[in-house]
C-alpha cells in the first residue's frame, strides 16, 4: 500500500488523541475513586447505583426513625413506671388503711398521703416529652389532657389517637398511647358510672356535675346498664331525670338547690352552679372506673367514714373494691407497658435488619461504583507507556526522509 | 543534428514540467484534499526519413490528477456519518452529566424533601420542622425549574447551531456552484485536460458540505457536479446553488425546521452535524423535558391531593403546597394551535391533568378531521396511533376524559375541518412547578376525623383511627361531611343494636342521636371481616369520603363515635400518607415512584450515550479507513517525490548534455569547413 505523509501525521494525531483521552479518563477515575464517572460509562451499573443509593438513603432515614421511636417509647415507659410505682404505694396505703388498730384520725393521715400520691399521678399523666407535647393526650398533644376539678374529679379531654412512625417499608410503630387506655379504661370491681355535662349547655359560667358515688350497689346493679339524663326545666328551678334509652321519666320536677345531693337508682351525685333552662347532664353507666376516681373515692371514704360501727361495713367494702380496682389499674398500666416493650422489640429487630441491609447495600454500591485501584493504576501505567512509545516512535519515524540525503 | 538539438530541448522542457509538478506535489503535501499530480511523459511521433522512422524527443502529454472517485465518495459518506454521531454524542454527554450530577440532578432534591417530611411527621406540632418541609419543597421545585432551564437551554443551543450550520451549507453550495461554472467554462477541459486543482477544491467543498449534511452527487457532461440532499432535493444544480433555510415549526413551538426553497425537508435530512443536531433534539432533549415534566406534575398533583385530605395545624382543611397544576392558563399553555389553522388564535382548549399515574411522556395531536367541523381525532404524536375520537358538543364548556391521564376542556366549538393542535401535557411542567404555600402552619399533617370508643362499652370491639379517601364527590363538588370548615357534618355515632347488627346515627346532639338521611340502620356486622362501616362506592348516598372499621366482638349497646379532629396537633396520619409517595408507585401506571422514574430517565440517557459513543467510535474507525484509503492513492509521499526530483533532475541534466553534444557536433562541422 502506498503511504502518504499527511496520513502519517493525521494517524499519529488521532492515535495520541485517543491515548490521551484514555489516560485522562483513568486519571479521573483514580482521582475520584469511582469506576463509573457518568452513567454512560456503564449504564447498567449506573442504574443499580442510583437504586442502591436510594435504598441507603431510605435505610438511613428508617434508622433515624427507629432512634426517634426508641426515644419516644423510652420516655413514655419512664412515665408509666413512675405511675406504676405510685400505684404500688397507693395500694400499700390502702392495705394499711384496712388495719383494724387504726382510728379515724390515723386513716385521715393516710388519706392525706393518698391525696399527694393522687396529685402526683395526675402530674405524671400530664407529663410532656422533649418537644413539649403532652405524652398521653392522643392527637390533641398541645392541650393538657387530664384536668382536675375542685371536687377532685379528673376528666380526660384527650383522644385515642396514636402517632405512628415508619420504621421500614412495611412497618409503622406507634410512639404514644392515649391516656384513656392507661388511666380511664380500667375495669371496675363494681358497676359504676361517669358524669358529664352536655357540650351544648348554655349557662355561663357553666353549672357542673360532681363525679358522684354509688350509694346502694344492689339498687344500682338492678338498674344497670341503663343511662340517665338530668334535664333542667324552664324556669331552671326544677329538673327531671329520664332514662336515656327510652326517655322514660325516673324522677319528675325535682326542686333544684346548688350542691345538694341527688339520689337516684342507688346513685348519689350533685349539680352545682346556676344551670340554664334546657341544660342537660349525662350519668352514664359503665363497667370501667378511672384510676383517679378509684383513688378519689377511697380518699373521700377514708375522710368521711368515721369510727362508728355503722361506718365499718361500707369502709370494708370500699377498701376491698379499691384494692380490686387498683389491681385492675395496675393491669391496664402493665398492658400498655407490655405493648411498649413489644414495639421496642420490633424497633430493635427492624434496626438489626436495616443494619444488615445497609452492609449489603454498601457492598453492592462499592462493587458497582468504586474503583479497583490496583487494576486502575496498572492500567494507567500501561496507558502512559503506550502513549510514550507512540510519541517516541513517531518522532523517530518522522525524521526519516530522503530529503535528508539531498545535499 | 538540428533534430538532435530539438530532441534535447524537448527533454529539457518535459522534465522541467515534471520537476515543476513534483515541486507542486511537495509544496501541497500538507493541503487537505489535495490530490497528487503526475506529469505523463510520452514519446513524440517519429519522423520518416530514408533510414526509416527517427525519434523526435519527448513531450508532456498530460498532468494527471491521481484520484479515485469511488474512494472520494466513500470518504464523503463516512464523514457525514461521523459528524452526525459526534454531534449526537456531544449533545447527549451534556445531558448525561447534568442528570447524574449530585448538585443539579433531581435525586438529591427528592431525598431531601422526603427526609424533611419525615422529620416533620415525627414532630407534627413543631413549626420549625414544618418550615423545613416547606423550604425543601421550594428547593425541590426550583431544582425542577433549574433542570428544565438547563435542558431547554440545550434546545436553544441546538437551534443556534442549526442556524449557523444552514448558513454554512449555503456558503458551501454557492462555492460549489461557482466552481462548477469555472470548470465547465475553461478552454481545453473538453479535450481531456482537467483543471486538477479546481477539481480538488470542489471535492473538498463537497466533503465539507457532507460534514454538515449527508449528500449525493451526480456528474453532468463529465464537468459539472450536481449535489442533492435527503430524498433528491437539489442544493447545487450546475452553476446554480439552491438556498437552505431554517423556519420556525408550524406545529412544535421552539423547534426549527429545515427548508430548501419553500419545501420543508426536515424529515429527509439525515447524517452530518445538522442531522445529528435534529436527532438529538427530537430523540433526547424533548423527551427528557417531557419526563422531567411528568415527575414534576406527579409531585405537585399527588402532594396537593393528599394535602387536601388533611387539616393543618390550625384545624383548616389543607390548601395546595405546589401551584395548582390545572390553573386555566397552565391548561391552555399545554395546547399549541398549528399556525396554519383556519381560525387564528382560536385556542380555547385546555388540557387538565386528572391522574398522573396514567400520564405518559408523549405529545398528542388533536386534529379536526370532519366530516362535521366538530369531529376530531386524538393521536399520539410519536407514532400517529389513534387514542380516541369524538366531537365537541354544542353546549359549552365541553370536556372529554381520555385514558391517558388527562382530559380536554373545550371552551369553544368554533373549529374548522383541518384545524390541528399539538397537546403537550408534560412539556413545560418542570418549568411551571412552583410553591403556592407560604406559611408552614398550613401543611396538613393531620386528618380531619378521629374516633372514640365509649367507656361504657361492654364488648371488646375496637374502632380504627380512620382513613381519608376524598373530600370531593365524583363530580368534583365538596362532600357534605367535611364541607363546613372545622367540623364533621354531622358527627357520627355507631351503635350496636345486637352483637351482629349496628346503626350509624347523627350525633349532633349527643343527648339524642337521630337517624341519618338516608337512614343507615340494621347494618350487619361480621366479626373477622374487614369491618368497614361506610360504603366504598363514591356514588352511594351514604359515602362520606372516609372509611372506619370496627374489629373484635362488640356487644349490644356498645357505642363508637366519629368526630372532627379538633386540636389534633399531634396527629401525623396525613404526613405519613404523604411520606408513602417516597416509595409508592405514583407514575407509569402506578408502578414507578418519582425517583424510580427519574432513575429510569438517567439510565435511558446513560444507555443512549453509551451506545452513541460506540457508534461514534465505529464511524470514526470507518472514516479513518476511508481517509487512509484515499490518502494512500492521492496523498503525497515526500520520499517518492524526492526520488522523482532526483530522477527528473538527472534526466534534465542529461537532456542538457544532449544539446551540448549537438553543439559540439555543430562546432566540429564548422571547424572542418573553416
Amino acid at each position: 500500500m502506498r503511504f502518504s505523509n499527511i496520513q502519517a501525521f493525521s494517524q499519529n494525531l488521532q492515535g495520541s488523541n485517543r491515548l490521551q483521552a484514555e489516560n485522562s479518563h483513568t486519571q479521573q477515575q483514580i482521582a475520584s475513586g469511582r469506576r463509573v464517572l457518568t452513567p454512560s460509562d456503564d449504564p447498567i451499573a449506573a442504574t443499580r447505583i442510583v437504586q442502591v443509593q436510594e435504598e441507603l438513603a431510605l435505610n438511613e432515614q428508617y434508622q433515624k426513625n427507629i432512634n426517634s421511636v426508641n426515644n419516644h417509647l423510652a420516655a413514655e415507659e419512664q412515665q408509666i413506671e413512675t405511675a406504676t410505682n405510685t400505684l404500688i404505694r397507693i395500694r400499700e396505703l390502702t392495705i394499711q388503711a384496712g388495719d383494724g388498730a387504726l382510728n379515724f384520725e390515723n386513716r385521715k393521715t393516710i388519706a392525706t398521703e393518698l391525696r399527694q400520691n393522687l396529685d402526683h399521678l395526675v402530674s405524671v399523666a400530664n407529663s410532656r416529652n422533649a418537644d413539649g407535647d403532652y405524652i398521653f393526650a392522643g392527637y390533641q398533644s398541645a392541650q393538657q389532657p387530664f384536668v382536675q376539678t375542685a371536687d377532685g374529679n379528673v376528666s380526660y379531654s384527650g383522644d385515642e389517637g396514636q402517632r405512628f412512625v415508619k420504621v421500614s417499608a412495611t412497618t409503622t410503630l406507634a410512639v404514644n398511647d392515649g391516656g384513656k387506655a392507661l388511666f380511664m379504661d380500667v375495669a371496675s370491681a363494681n358497676n359504676t358510672f361517669t358524669t358529664q355535662s352536655h357540650p351544648a349547655n348554655s349557662a355561663q359560667p357553666p353549672a357542673i356535675i360532681s363525679a358522684g358515688a354509688v350509694l346502694d350497689q344492689a339498687a344500682y346493679d338492678s338498674f344497670y346498664p341503663e343511662d340517665l339524663r338530668v334535664e333542667f326545666n324552664d324556669p331552671p328551678t326544677t329538673f327531671n331525670i329520664v332514662q336515656k334509652s327510652d326517655g322514660a321519666t325516673v324522677l319528675a320536677s325535682q326542686p333544684y338547690a346548688s350542691g345538694e345531693d341527688i339520689e337516684v337508682a342507688g346513685l348519689q351525685f350533685s349539680v352545682s352552679g346556676a344551670p340554664a333552662a334546657g341544660d342537660k347532664f349525662f350519668v352514664e353507666s359503665s363497667a370501667k372506673q378511672s384510676l383517679f376516681k378509684t383513688v378519689g373515692d377511697l380518699i373521700t371514704g377514708l375522710e368521711t367514714l368515721d369510727d362508728s360501727i355503722a361506718a365499718n361495713e361500707p369502709r370494708q367494702k370500699l377498701l376491698a373494691a379499691s384494692l380490686d380496682n387498683l389491681d385492675n389499674a395496675h393491669e391496664s398500666l402493665l398492658k400498655v407497658r407490655t405493648s411498649i416493650g413489644a414495639r421496642m422489640n420490633v424497633a430493635d429487630s427492624t434496626a438489626a435488619m436495616h443494619e444488615d441491609l445497609e452492609l449489603i447495600s454498601q457492598q453492592v454500591l462499592s462493587e458497582e461504583r468504586d474503583l479497583d485501584y490496583a487494576e486502575a493504576i496498572s492500567r494507567l501505567s500501561f496507558q502512559s507507556f503506550v502513549l510514550e512509545a507512540a510519541q517516541q516512535s513517531f518522532a523517530r519515524v518522522s525524521n526519516l526522509s530522503l530529503f535528508n540525503f539531498l545535499r | 543534428m538540428a533534430n538532435l538539438m530539438n530532441i534535447g530541448l524537448s527533454g529539457l522542457v518535459a522534465h522541467q514540467t515534471a520537476i515543476e509538478t513534483t515541486g507542486q506535489n511537495i509544496t501541497n503535501a500538507s493541503v487537505d484534499g489535495y490530490s497528487r499530480q503526475e506529469a505523463v511523459l510520452s514519446t513524440r511521433p517519429p519522423q520518416f526519413t530514408g533510414a526509416g522512422f527517427e525519434g523526435s524527443g519527448v513531450v508532456v502529454s498530460d498532468i494527471r490528477r491521481i484520484s479515485d472517485q469511488f474512494l472520494t465518495n466513500q470518504l464523503r459518506a463516512d464523514t457525514s456519518t461521523f459528524a452526525d454521531k459526534s454531534v449526537f454524542v456531544g449533545e447527549l454527554s451534556q445531558l448525561d452529566s447534568l442528570l447524574a450530577d449530585e448538585q443539579a440532578g433531581l435525586s438529591t432534591g427528592l431525598q431531601n424533601f422526603f427526609s424533611a417530611l419525615q422529620a416533620g411527621s415525627d414532630d407534627p406540632s413543631s413549626v420549625a420542622a414544618r418550615q423545613l418541609v416547606l423550604s425543601e419543597s421550594e428547593n425541590l421545585s426550583s431544582r425542577f425549574n433549574a433542570l428544565h432551564a438547563r435542558v431547554d437551554n440545550q434546545r436553544v443551543n441546538i437551534n443556534n447551531q442549526l442556524t449557523s450550520g444552514v448558513e454554512q451549507v449555503n456558503r458551501l453550495a454557492s462555492g460549489i456552484a461557482d466552481l462548477n461554472k469555472q470548470i465547465s467554462g475553461l478552454p481545453g477541459s473538453g479535450e481531456g485536460n482537467q483543471p486538477n486543482d479546481l477539481l480538488d477544491q470542489r471535492d473538498k467543498l463537497i466533503k465539507d458540505l457532507a460534514e454538515l449534511v449527508s449528500v449525493k452527487t451526480t456528474t453532468q457532461d463529465g464537468k459539472t457536479v450536481n449535489v442533492f440532499i435527503g430524498n433528491g432535493q437539489s442544493i447545487v444544480q450546475g452553476g446554480r446553488a439552491g438556498s437552505m433555510q431554517t423556519v420556525a415549526s408550524n406545529t412544535v413551538p421552539g423547534q426549527l425546521e429545515i427548508a430548501i426553497g419553500d419545501a420543508i425537508v426536515s424529515s429527509n435530512i439525515k447524517g452530518g452535524s445538522i442531522g445529528g443536531l435534529m436527532e438529538a433534539n427530537r430523540e433526547i432533549v424533548q423527551p427528557t423535558l417531557n419526563t422531567l415534566g411528568q415527575i414534576a406534575l406527579g409531585v405537585a398533583q399527588k402532594l396537593n391531593q393528599q394535602q387536601s385530605l388533611g387539616v393543618d395545624l390550625e384545624g383548616r382543611s389543607g390548601s395546595n403546597v405546589f401551584v395548582d397544576v390545572n390553573g386555566t392558563d397552565v391548561q391552555r399553555s399545554r395546547v399549541i394551535a398549528d399556525a396554519s389553522n383556519a381560525a387564528k388564535g382560536n385556542n380555547a382548549i385546555g388540557v387538565a391533568i386528572d391522574d398522573v399515574s396514567e400520564l405518559t411522556t408523549d405529545d398528542y395531536v388533536l386534529s379536526f378531521v370532519g366530516p362535521s367541523k366538530d369531529d376530531f381525532i386524538l393521536t399520539r404524536a410519536s407514532d400517529s396511533s389513534l387514542v380516541t375520537s369524538g366531537s365537541v358538543s354544542a353546549s359549552l364548556p365541553d370536556s372529554l376524559v381520555t385514558e391517558e391521564g388527562f382530559s380536554l376542556n373545550f371552551d369553544s366549538n368554533n373549529f374548522q375541518v383541518g384545524d390541528r393542535f399539538l397537546l403537550q401535557p408534560t412539556r413545560n411542567a418542570a418549568a411551571d412547578i412552583g410553591i403556592a404555600m407560604r406559611r408552614p402552619e398550613e401543611l396538613a399533617f393531620a386528618q380531619p376525623i378521629r374516633t372514640d370508643t365509649s367507656l361504657a362499652n361492654v364488648g371488646t370491639g375496637t374502632i380504627s383511627a380512620g382513613v381519608m379517601q376524598a373530600v370531593q364527590a365524583a363530580d368534583g363538588s365538596p362532600l357534605a361531611s367535611l364541607a363546613t370548615p372545622g367540623e364533621l357534618s354531622p358527627p357520627l355515632l355507631v351503635r350496636f343494636t345486637s352483637d351482629t347488627q349496628f346503626e350509624v346515627l347523627n350525633n349532633s346532639d349527643p343527648a339524642n342521636p337521630v337517624d341519618l338521611v338516608p337512614a343507615r340502620n340494621g347494618l350487619t356486622y361480621t366479626a373477622g371481616s374487614d369491618g368497614a362501616i361506610f360504603p366504598t362506592d363514591p356514588a352511594d348516598p351514604g359515602y362520606t369520603g372516609f372509611q372506619v372499621s370496627i374489629n373484635g366482638l362488640p356487644a349490644t349497646g356498645d357505642e363508637f363515635s366519629i368526630d372532627f379532629n379538633g386540636g389534633g396537633q399531634g396527629d401525623n396520619r396525613n404526613a405519613l400518607a404523604m411520606l408513602n409517595f417516597q416509595s409508592e408507585g405514583s407514575l407509569g401506571g402506578g408502578n414507578k415512584s418519582f425517583s424510580q422514574t427519574y432513575g429510569q430517565l438517567l439510565a435511558g440517557v446513560g444507555a443512549q450515550t453509551h451506545q452513541a459513543k460506540i457508534d461514534q467510535e465505529a464511524s470514526q474507525a470507518l472514516v479513518n479507513q476511508s481517509q487512509a484509503a484515499r490518502n494512500s492513492v492521492s496523498g503525497v509521499n515526500l520520499d517518492e517525490e524526492a526520488a522523482r526530483l532526483i530522477q527528473y533532475e538527472q534526466a534534465y541534466n542529461a537532456s542538457a548534455q544532449v544539446i551540448s553534444i549537438a553543439r559540439d557536433i555543430f562546432d566540429s562541422i564548422l571547424a572542418a569547413v573553416r
